[in-house]
C-alpha cells in the first residue's frame, strides 16, 4: 500500500466523496494542503477574507444539496469563519471547514498565528475535533463529511496541525468510496396524526427550511393538495412550495403576509414540517397558534416541543415523514372519513378573504423608487427563473415578500443568526454551484460593504453574478425601528455621506455598473444589467423612508400586525 | 433537589469541555460532576448533578445527546440507580470538639485515613441523605476543611 501525507489524504477522501471545488484562503500551516491542492483535479477559489470563504461554501451547498467546503489557515483564518458556521449552525447548513494549526509541538505555547480554534468554534458548530494524531486522520475527515450531512445538516470543522499534514502513512486505510448518508427512520403516532390532520376544520401547513434539506418539496406539494391545505413557509422555507402555488399563502412571521400570520392564529391543527417555531415566526409565544393541535415532523428531536408543544411528534427525515403521513391520510379517507368539504370550504373562503383584502401593498412614487418595485421588476423580466440570494435587512424581506421563489434551492438567505455581509459570497458561491442559473444578489448599501471584498473574486474567475444594492442610505432595518419605536432618533443609522460611489468601487474591480435614481429609468436598467454577459453591479437608489410591512413589533402577538405606516 | 445525569462519552480531549459548555450555555449551573473511564478505556461515564425543572431536564437530555462524542444518556433516579458519594474531612486534634467528632465518626462508621502530629483526616461514603447529615455533624463540630467526590451513579440493571 502506498505511503502519501496528510495533505494528500486530506485532498483523496474530499475527491473520492465528490467534492468538486473548495472556497479558501492559503497561510502558512496549510501550505502543505496547498501544495497537494497543486497537483487536484479539485477546483479552488481564492476568496479575500475566510468569512467570505464559508459564506461562499454556504451558497454553494444550499443549491447543490452537497457538503460546501472551505480550507483556512491557522489562527485569524480560522477565527475568521466563525461567523459564517454559526450561520450555517442555525440554517443547518451542510459545510466542512478545514482549518490548519500550528505543529503539535506548538500547540498550547501562543506559537505564532496559533489560536485554540476548536474551543473558539465548539458553539459554532454541529461539530469539531483536532486531529491528534496521522492514523485518525481519513476516519476524521470522512465522519466529518457524514456528520455535516446526515440528520439536521451543520457545519463541522476539522482542525489539521502542520506536522500531520507532512506525515506518512498507508492509504487507504477505508472503503476508498464514498460515504452513504442514512436517512432518519421516522417514528411517531402517524395514523392519528394522520386523522387529527383530516378531522382538522381549519389545517395550516407550516413548512422550513427542513424540507429543502431533506429534499421533500414533492411529499409536501402532494398532501398540501391532497387535503387542500393553505399553507406557510418559513423564510427558510422559500422554495419548498412555488410562491405561485395557490395554496401558498405566502411567508408568516415578523414580516410575513396578514393572511398567512391570521391563518396560524385561527388554525386548529398545524401540520409543522421541517420547522422549529422560531420567536420570528411566533412572535409572543403565550399568543400564537393559541386554538391549534400540532403535528411536529422534525428530524432533531431537540426541536420537538422546544417552543411550541408538539400534540404528535413524528420525529425523522422530512421526506419520509411526509411519506407515511400522506399514506396513512389516505388510508382514513379511504375509510369514509372524507367529510371534510363544507368546513374546508369555510376555511378557504375565510382565508381568501384575508388575502383579498390585505394584500401586500406599497405606493409608487414618480421620483423615488421603492425598493419593492426593485424585486418585482427583477421577477417580471427573469420569470423567476434565478437563483436569488439575499444579505440581511429591509431588502431581505421585500425580496422574501415580493419574489415568489419558485423551486428549491434557488433562494439563498441567512435566516437564524441574520449575518449582514452573507449575501455577496453567498451569491458567488451559489454560481459556482449552478453555473448556467441567472444569480441575483439583492443587497443593501450596509450589508454589501460587510464583505465588499469579495468583488475581487467576482473579478478574479469573471463570475456572472449580478449585483443589485438597495441603496437607501441607511441601515434601513435598524432605522425603520428606530423611527417606530425609538422616537426618530437615527443613532448610528445614516449611510448616505459614509458610503462611497458604489460605481466607482465596481469599476476598480473591471465590474460593469450603473446607477439608477429614476423610477422610469429602473426596468430598462435591470433589462441591460440581465443582457450584460458576466457579472454587473446596479446601484440603485430608494426611497429611505420605506418600510417594511407588515410588521409584528417585537414581542407583540403575530395576529396584531402593524400593516402600514400610520401618517 | 438535584438530579443526576449519568452520561457515557467517548474518553478523548475536548469532550469534557463540549459537555460543560453545553449546561454552562443553557445556563445551567453544574453543582457536581465525576469524571472517570469505565472498563472500557475508550469510554468514560460522566456523573453531574443539576437542579433544574423537569422541562428543562428533558431538553438538556435531547440537546446532550446531539452531542457527536455523547455514547448514551440517562436520568438516575432512586429506583434504578444506587447514588454515592465521598468526603474527607480534615480536623485538628487541637480542636476542643475532637473528642465528640470522633465519637461521629464511629457512629456514621466512616474511618480515619491520615492522622500525624495535630491533623487527623476522615473519609466518609454514602447517599446524599447520609453524606449531608455527615456534613452537617463536620460542620457543627468546626472542621477545619471538606472535600467532596460528587455523585457517582450506577444502575442497578
Amino acid at each position: 500500500m502506498p505511503k502519501i501525507n496528510g495533505a494528500e489524504i486530506v485532498l483523496k477522501v474530499l475527491e473520492r466523496n465528490g467534492v468538486d471545488q473548495i472556497f479558501g484562503i492559503p497561510g502558512g500551516v496549510v501550505l502543505p494542503l496547498y501544495d497537494k491542492l497543486y497537483f487536484s483535479k479539485i477546483k479552488h477559489h481564492l476568496t479575500r477574507h475566510e468569512q467570505g470563504a464559508v459564506h461562499m461554501a454556504q451558497g454553494y451547498a444550499r443549491v447543490t444539496g452537497k457538503v460546501g467546503v472551505a480550507f483556512v489557515t491557522s489562527g485569524p483564518g480560522a477565527t475568521n469563519t466563525v461567523t459564517g458556521l454559526y450561520d450555517a449552525k442555525l440554517d443547518s447548513i451542510p459545510i466542512l471547514v478545514i482549518s490548519g494549526q500550528v505543529s503539535r509541538p506548538i500547540i498550547g505555547t501562543d506559537g505564532f498565528q496559533e489560536a485554540d480554534v476548536v474551543g473558539i468554534t465548539m458553539a459554532a458548530t454541529k461539530h469539531n475535533d483536532l486531529v491528534s494524531k496521522i492514523e485518525d486522520l481519513e476516519k476524521t475527515i470522512e465522519q466529518a463529511l457524514i456528520i455535516a450531512q446526515e440528520g439536521r445538516p451543520g457545519p463541522v470543522l476539522i482542525d489539521i496541525p502542520k506536522d500531520i499534514f507532512l506525515s506518512e502513512i498507508d492509504y487507504p486505510l477505508l472503503p476508498n468510496k464514498k460515504v452513504k448518508i442514512e436517512k432518519i427512520e421516522v417514528k411517531g403516532e402517524f395514523e392519528d396524526a394522520a386523522r387529527a390532520l383530516c378531522e382538522a376544520k381549519k389545517p395550516l401547513c407550516y413548512f422550513g427550511g427542513g424540507i429543502i434539506n431533506a429534499d421533500a418539496s414533492k411529499e409536501l406539494v402532494q398532501i398540501i393538495e391532497l387535503l387542500n391545505l393553505p399553507a406557510t413557509p418559513t423564510l427558510m422555507g422559500l422554495g419548498a412550495l412555488s410562491g405561485k402555488h395557490k395554496n401558498n399563502l405566502g411567508m408568516l412571521g415578523m414580516h410575513g403576509t396578514f393572511a398567512a400570520n391570521r391563518a396560524m392564529h385561527e388554525t386548529d391543527c398545524i401540520l409543522a414540517a421541517g420547522v422549529r417555531f422560531d420567536d420570528r415566526v411566533t412572535g409572543k409565544l403565550a399568543e400564537f397558534a393559541p386554538y391549534a393541535k400540532v403535528i411536529h415532523i422534525e428530524v432533531d428531536p431537540a426541536e420537538i416541543s422546544k417552543i411550541k408543544k408538539a400534540d404528535w411528534p413524528l420525529i425523522g427525515d422530512a421526506k419520509l415523514g411526509l411519506e407515511k403521513l400522506t399514506q396513512d391520510v389516505k388510508k382514513y379517507l379511504s375509510e369514509g372519513h372524507s367529510n371534510r368539504t363544507i368546513s374546508m370550504k369555510n376555511w378557504w373562503e375565510t382565508v381568501n378573504n384575508w388575502r383579498d383584502n390585505y394584500p401586500l401593498q406599497y405606493e409608487k412614487h414618480p421620483k423615488k423608487i421603492k425598493p419593492q418595485q426593485i424585486i418585482e421588476e427583477c421577477y417580471k423580466q427573469t420569470k423567476g427563473n434565478i437563483i436569488a440570494a439575499t444579505d440581511v435587512g429591509q431588502h431581505q424581506m421585500w425580496a422574501a415578500q415580493y419574489f415568489p421563489v419558485h423551486e428549491p434551492r434557488c433562494w439563498v438567505t441567512s435566516g437564524g443568526l441574520g449575518t449582514m455581509g452573507y449575501g455577496l459570497p453567498a451569491a458567488i458561491g451559489a454560481k459556482f454551484g449552478k453555473p448556467d442559473k441567472t444569480v441575483i444578489a439583492f443587497v443593501g448599501d450596509g450589508s454589501f460593504q460587510m464583505n465588499i471584498q469579495e468583488l475581487s473574486s467576482l473579478m478574479l474567475e469573471h463570475v456572472n453574478v449580478k449585483i443589485i444594492i438597495f441603496n437607501n442610505g441607511f441601515l434601513g432595518m435598524v432605522r425603520q425601528w428606530q423611527e417606530l419605536f425609538f422616537g426618530e432618533r437615527y443613532s448610528a443609522t445614516p449611510l448616505r455621506e459614509l458610503s462611497p460611489d458604489f460605481v466607482k468601487i465596481a469599476g476598480a474591480y473591471k465590474i460593469t455598473a450603473k446607477k439608477v435614481i429614476d423610477p422610469k429609468d429602473l426596468s430598462k436598467a435591470i433589462s441591460e444589467m440581465l443582457k450584460h454577459k458576466g457579472p454587473y453591479l446596479l446601484d440603485v437608489i430608494t426611497d429611505e423612508e420605506e418600510h417594511v410591512y407588515p410588521m409584528v413589533p417585537a414581542g407583540a402577538a403575530s395576529k396584531d400586525m402593524l400593516l402600514k405606516k400610520e401618517l | 433537589m438535584a438530579t443526576t445525569f449519568s452520561v457515557l462519552v467517548e474518553n478523548k480531549f475536548w469532550v469534557l469541555a463540549r459537555i460543560s459548555r453545553l449546561f454552562s450555555r443553557h445556563m445551567f449551573n453544574i453543582q457536581n460532576l465525576t469524571v472517570a473511564p469505565t472498563l472500557d478505556e475508550n469510554v468514560s461515564c460522566m456523573t453531574i448533578d443539576v437542579e433544574e425543572s423537569q422541562e428543562r431536564l428533558r431538553r438538556m437530555k435531547l440537546e446532550l445527546k446531539k452531542i457527536i462524542n455523547v455514547i448514551s444518556v440517562n436520568v438516575c433516579n432512586e429506583e434504578t440507580y444506587v447514588e454515592t458519594e465521598m468526603v474527607l474531612v480534615k480536623i485538628k486534634k487541637s480542636n476542643p470538639n475532637f473528642k465528640s467528632f470522633l465519637k461521629e465518626v464511629e457512629k456514621f462508621q466512616a474511618r480515619v485515613v491520615y492522622s500525624k502530629g495535630d491533623i487527623e483526616i476522615i473519609e466518609f461514603s454514602g447517599d446524599s441523605k447520609r453524606i449531608n447529615a455527615f456534613l452537617s455533624t463536620s460542620e457543627a463540630h468546626n472542621v477545619q476543611s471538606v472535600l467532596r467526590t460528587g455523585t457517582l451513579a450506577m444502575p442497578k440493571e
